[in-house]
């Protein structure tokens, strides 16, 4: 059954799953992975647009699909590294068709859970069948359940901005209010029943900020990332980092901080030996599984050469 | 743009393929639904009304929640341009462009479409995109499949590029992430981004010029139909119960329950209690119904009880003392060969060693090693691994079956043979043969993967029977990914010695093939083919495991047999500190071969390898390999050449073209011996009616049917000469280009058909000089050998394990190349399919459950455009002594030595032999870390 509720707090109110874009959920449907009832946002008003926030900042409707957020001018502005991130995931296709808020809460894309015929941890299952069995793309710092990296790319900007998604009765969810730690591997993210993620808000950009986003693949193009980062670094009128962020995909059951690597950067300026050591810092909590210790190196190479991209930029 | 009316397309009839017209299924229900509008508002419906514009026309339609757009614009709309590549966001295939913008139409929802505007590629209408023509003349294309969905999605590049840049180029790096997310499995990414690029710089804002493909224009406006696209009506879905455990044995199968459903039409099975499951995906049962959804409730409804053995997933496992032994007595195991199956002892899952010793020394063998081993000249001994591959065509697995009572048979079949199938079919149901047709107009891809009777076929042949209605089955990606076809991986012990002279001492090697469920492996045999030395010691075993059986693909044994040969040779060279060019030219007698050596040797690719390599964290490395592939032919090809009274030349064969460009060989090679324009040859291929035709498989189709369409132009031309004289009374006649000349001046041949009317004749394929070292009608073996060279630049990035191929040169000498650029499509297409199966694919298998965990492609990943690298064939047309035509095929020799010469360029650029392929980051890191 499918129902096309006209507002959001409605939508809220029905039972069945949201369905933005549909890039996610179709595909699993396709595959027998999801079943039930489809309620269709088609027809909730005014979550497609990008306005300022309160704040300053902007707030970004949730069904604003990928394609326009990346390249909307002032996501270009003032979150270079997101605006990025958002034109490089997927495929433009995709990206024409998904939206923020779906890109927020897609499933994971472990390949046990996507076989039909498998009943794995995060399918109701007893056990990560990962773990025991072919492991090697999926996570290197171990949250201690599922061990799928987490899908969203958009999720990093959560983490490097402080941003926040807003459900439809005004609630608002940090990165950690939305993901959890990574120890409940029956959801990929905290949402229940009802919870219409409305907008996405990000807090306007510090004075002085640089951000980059780079994903290292296989392939050169639409594949998902064996590592992918963000970061964001603020500098001040001297030119010393006094805020650092860190934001790794691909490498963890949630999407991650590398905390260690923020350290390591605030105090002093962006330089090769800085950013080199930010790079070894950001593996320090690093927990690898038994096939994914050859992620690490990766690892420290992205976060180096996304912070070395920092240096080539225009000072804002 | 150019808008096809709502008649064209909904008024109730569709043409295909010349078949009769027929109405949409689809139409005939929405039109009974659009009476009762369902509101799917808070209450909650199962269907909606949607409100859109396809290509500019008002489109009502009710549709299901989860129909997709792609679903509403192929099957109730008709418009197949569009197609279902993989339905999982990955592939680009069906690519529309909804409000102007390139959209994944598979996952999104057509119930989305409300109030919105939807254009396929039909909508481009006659007056082509300027990336339309520019496809054509850079002939980016092969089977065609994939080439709507890039077609759109680049014109839609094409179109933002010029408002924000005019008519200049965007970059290779811009070109690719445009084009990211879509898929040619054939390998015509090259042509695809010079066309888009020249597209963009305004290069075809002119006129549509004529496409060196025969079937380019079809191909890149939609027209072009493959089995998925061909719709009957009354037409059933047909579904195959697959096994979702590797190994098993049935204890019970009941299907009752499906039976009993409502819809369900026709159920079939193929294993009773006591019967093995021996791979994931084996056929357990069918069931045809009258929509996909109620096909699939059918199968769930189908009660299966197994009891479960032990996957058997890796040759440890296959050969360890215990294991379970998968084909008890060798009773049973299919072939994944497409040669004959040479005898060969079982032990257990071991099967061999199979002979391929014939005419050689292994004693000199054996005694060349052992003087190396005792330290004179070179030698090597390795092990190398080659993992398996998908053939994964564009075009899935597909077939469609109509009975017409119990004595005629039509079966619409995405194929490498029409001929070869309408003879089974016959075989299998008793028919006469003028009353079975197969048909394939265009078969996206095979690959080898499609040249054999496979169930699809006759599993859609006995459903249509049973449920007295056409049946089509149609595989999913998964299904193409699990069964529809593999190259088997092997793994190569080679004992290799030069002697001190530096000459090739001797070669023992065995290689052991992992078919999966069957055997035939040849990996061992392909090292008989290079370096034509008696020396050798070659021997080939099948490892028999619990997974798809494997098939054969593009030079089967051809890749693995070489990137271990190839590496072996490099390795010498190493040692002897010799330019392995240098190597090869001593070794190799092939004259086909010494030229191409001189033409890469001379090349600043090579030339300049050395200094090139670099110390910091990116390393540059250049390999090179030689490659070998017999000369197959079907001698028994008969080309019918039918001059018509409008001056057209119809050339028919039962052959087919699935990409390789079969039908332009023959409109290039015909409209030369004729002296017309090729827009004067019409080529019909795909339909098993027309006169004897070859299979495409073993490259074997040009040189079988350009000889025999020679031939009937010969004839055909004769007979015109003489009409000329008897019809307009002219004295001394003699053949010229396109027509005669007389004492009195000049007729063309459409002059004299048009006052002869419609002339036949029917060219046979003429023997050989040197006659074949084996042949039968269907198969021969020519006594030439084709040879390849390729050279591939790479770069390694330490840091991080990536390994990117960044140039690349092949020279190929397989005689006169028939259709030039068309030709060079196909060396692409090998060269990019090498590098794909070299850098990126692998199949990947839990190592618990053996299940296949590669199912979709995103998983199992091909070669994008943003991967190929600048790449360059040339051809060597000197023609091939005693070959007929003076040309072999070249579709495997373009493929099976590209992986050697990656491997090669891995070692010149980090010092590090890796000798396992896919070159994975992992891999490399773990490699260059020791
Ligand atoms: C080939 C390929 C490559 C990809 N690569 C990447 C990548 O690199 N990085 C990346 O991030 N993604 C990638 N994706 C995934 C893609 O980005 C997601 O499928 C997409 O963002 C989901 O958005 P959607 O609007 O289509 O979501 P839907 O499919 O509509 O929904 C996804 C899930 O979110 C829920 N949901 C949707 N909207 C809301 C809401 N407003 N409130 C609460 N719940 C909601 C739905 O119920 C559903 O469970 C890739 C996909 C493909 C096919
Ligand atoms: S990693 Fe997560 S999704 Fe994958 S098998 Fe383990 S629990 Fe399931
Ligand atoms: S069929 Fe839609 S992306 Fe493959
Ligand atoms: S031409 Fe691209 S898949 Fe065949």
């Amino acid at each position: 059954m499918i129902t096309l509720p006209k507002d959001a707090l409605s939508a809220a109110s029905l039972t069945g799953s949201f369905r933005a874009g549909g890039t996610d959920l179709q595909a699993r449907r396709a595959r027998g992975l999801h079943h039930g009832d489809v309620i269709e946002l088609r027809d909730v008003p005014g979550l497609n647009t990008i306005s300022p926030g309160p704040t300053g900042g902007l707030k970004v409707g949730a069904l604003t699909r990928i394609a326009t957020f990346a390249h909307h001018a002032d996501v270009r502005k003032g979150y270079p590294g997101l605006a990025a991130a958002a034109a490089g995931l997927a495929t433009p296709a995709i990206r024409e068709v998904a939206t923020v808020g779906g890109n927020l809460t897609q499933e994971v894309r472990c390949a046990y859970y996507r076989n039909p015929n498998l009943v794995c941890l995060k399918k109701g299952g007893d056990a990560c069948l990962a773990r025991g069995g072919d492991h090697f793309l999926h996570s290197c710092f171990d949250q201690g359940a599922c061990a799928a990296p987490h899908p969203s790319t958009l999720a990093l900007g959560m983490l490097a901005w402080d941003a926040q998604v807003e459900l439809a009765d005004g609630a608002l969810l940090d990165a950690a209010g939305l993901y959890g730690d990574g120890t409940n591997p029956r959801t990929t993210h905290r949402l229940t029943q009802g919870q219409l993620i409305v907008g996405f808000n990000l807090p306007a950009p510090a004075a002085n900020e640089r951000s980059a986003w780079r994903r290292v693949s296989h392939r050169n193009n639409a594949e998902w990332p064996i590592v992918e980062a963000i970061v964001r670094v603020v500098f001040d009128a001297a030119g010393q980092i006094t805020l650092a962020r860190v934001a790794l995909g691909g490498v963890g059951n949630t999407p991650l901080r590398a905390v260690a690597a923020e350290e390591a950067l605030v105090g002093g300026p962006l330089t090769e030996a800085r950013l080199m050591a930010a790079g070894e810092a950001s593996v320090k909590t690093a927990s690898p599984l038994p096939m994914t210790r050859w992620k690490l190196p990766v690892v420290v190479t992205c976060v180096q050469d996304t912070l070395r991209d920092l240096l080539t930029l225009e000072t804002p | 743009m150019n808008i096809p009316s709502r008649r064209g397309f909904l008024g109730g009839v569709i043409a295909l393929g010349g078949a009769a017209t027929l109405p949409l299924r689809a139409d005939a229900e929405s039109v009974a639904k659009s009476g009762t509008p369902a509101p799917a508002d808070l209450a909650g419906a199962d269907t909606v009304r949607v409100n859109t514009q396809v290509n500019g026309v008002a489109c009502a339609e009710t549709v299901g929640a989860d129909e997709s757009t792609l679903s509403l614009v192929r099957e109730r709309l008709g418009l197949t341009g569009a197609k279902l590549g993989c339905g999982q966001g990955a592939c680009g295939a069906c690519t529309v462009l909804v409000d102007k913008a390139p959209a994944c139409a598979c996952l999104l929802p057509a119930v989305a479409l409300e109030g919105r505007e939807v254009t396929t590629i039909e909508g481009f209408g006659e007056a082509l995109h300027p990336v339309q023509r520019a496809f054509m003349a850079h002939d980016a294309m092969q089977c065609g499949f994939c080439t709507p969905g890039f077609v759109m999605e680049g014109a839609a590049f094409m179109d933002r590029w010029r408002a924000a840049h005019g008519a200049t180029e965007p970059s290779d790096a811009e070109l690719a992430e445009a084009l990211a997310g879509h898929v040619c499995r054939c390998g015509a990414q090259v042509g695809i981004r010079a066309a888009i690029r020249d597209a963009c710089a305004g290069r075809f804002d002119g006129p549509e010029k004529e496409a060196p493909r025969y079937d380019a224009r079809a191909k890149v406006t939609g027209a072009a139909k493959y089995t998925v696209d061909v719709m009957l009506p009354g037409m059933l879905v047909g579904k195959f119960l697959r096994a979702s455990t590797p190994h098993a044995e049935v204890v019970s199968i009941d299907v009752s329950a499906a039976e009993a459903l409502p819809g369900v039409k026709a159920v079939k099975t193929f294993v009773m209690a006591g019967a093995p499951i021996r791979y994931e995906g084996q056929a357990l049962a069918a069931v045809a119904a009258i929509d996909e959804a109620t096909a699939r409730a059918a199968l769930a409804a189908i009660k299966l009880e197994l009891h479960q053995r032990a996957p058997v997933i890796s040759a440890e496992t296959a050969l360890a003392a215990d294991a379970t032994i998968i084909f008890p007595g060798g009773e049973g195991a299919a072939s994944a060969s497409e040669a004959p199956v040479m005898k060969a002892p079982w032990a257990g899952n071991l099967r061999g060693p199979t002979e391929t010793n014939l005419l050689a020394k292994p004693k000199r063998a054996a005694k060349a090693l052992a003087a190396a081993r005792a330290g004179e000249g070179q030698l090597i001994e390795a092990r190398y691994t080659a993992h398996n591959q998908a053939h994964s065509c564009m075009e899935p697995h597909a077939a469609l079956a109509r009975w017409d009572g119990d004595t005629k048979l039509e079966v619409w079949l995405s194929t490498q043979s029409v001929d070869d199938m309408a003879d089974a079919l016959c075989e299998r149901y008793g028919l006469e043969r003028a009353n079975v047709r197969v048909r394939a107009d265009h078969v996206g891809g095979g690959f080898g993967s499609k040249a054999g009777v496979d169930q699809e076929m006759t599993t859609a042949v006995d459903l249509a029977k049973l449920a007295g209605a056409p049946v089509k089955i149609t595989f999913e990606r998964w299904e193409e990914l699990i069964v529809g076809g593999n190259r088997p991986e092997a793994s190569v012990n080679i004992a290799l010695a030069a002697d001190a002279d530096g000459n090739f001492g001797g070669l023992d090697a065995e290689a052991y093939n992992l078919n999966g469920a069957a055997v035939g492996g040849s990996t061992g045999l392909v090292l008989r083919l290079l370096y034509r030395s008696k020396n050798k010691d070659v021997r080939d075993y099948d490892v028999l495991t619990t997974t798809a059986p494997g098939k054969p693909f593009r030079g089967p044994g051809g890749p693995a047999g070489l990137y271990a040969l190839e590496q072996a040779v490099d390795e010498i060279a190493l040692k002897r500190a010799e330019d392995p060019i240098t190597l090869r030219k001593r070794w190799d007698p092939n004259p086909g071969r010494q030229r191409l050596y001189e033409l890469a040797q001379a090349s600043p690719l090579w030339r300049d390898r050395d200094a090139q390599r670099g110390e910091g964290r990116v390393r540059r490395g250049v390999g090179v390999a030689a490659a070998a592939w017999p000369y197959f032919l079907s001698k028994g090809t008969r080309v019918e050449l039918i001059g018509r009274a409008d001056g057209v030349f119809v050339a028919r064969c039962a052959c087919q073209d699935m990409g390789q460009g079969s039908r332009s060989a023959l409109s290039w090679t015909l409209a030369e011996a004729l002296g017309v324009p090729r827009s004067q040859i019409e080529v019909q291929f795909g339909d098993s009616d027309a006169p004897r035709g070859p299979a495409s498989a073993g490259s074997r189709t040009t040189p079988s049917i350009v000889p025999a369409a020679e031939d009937a132009a010969k004839q055909l031309t004769e007979e015109l000469v003489e009409l000329a004289e008897d019809l307009f009374g002219v004295k001394g006649a003699v053949m010229a280009h396109g027509g005669v000349d007389h004492d009195a001046g000049r007729l063309t041949w459409a002059e004299i058909l048009a006052r002869s009317g419609e002339r036949r004749a029917l060219g046979r394929r003429r023997r050989d000089d040197d006659g074949y070292y084996f042949a039968t009608d269907e198969f021969g073996w020519g006594k030439a050998w084709p040879g390849a060279v390729v050279v591939v630049a790479l770069e390694v990035d330490t840091a991080t394990g990536r390994v990117r191929a960044t140039d690349g040169w092949m020279g190929l000498a397989a005689g006169r190349i028939m259709a030039p650029p068309v030709a060079r499509s196909q060396g692409l297409g090998g060269f990019i399919q090498g590098l794909s199966y070299a850098l990126y694919e692998e199949r990947r298998l839990d190592p618990k459950t053996g299940l296949q965990l590669t199912t979709n492609l995103e998983d199992y990943r091909i070669i994008g455009v943003g991967d190929t690298p600048n790449l360059e064939v040339a051809f060597d047309e000197t023609p091939l002594d005693g070959v007929r035509g003076g040309g072999a095929g070249l579709a495997e020799l373009a493929t099976i030595g590209v992986a050697g010469a990656v491997g090669n360029a891995f070692a010149h650029a980090t010092g590090v032999r890796l000798r396992s392929i896919p070159l994975r980051p992992d891999r490399v890191l773990e490699a260059l870390r020791q």
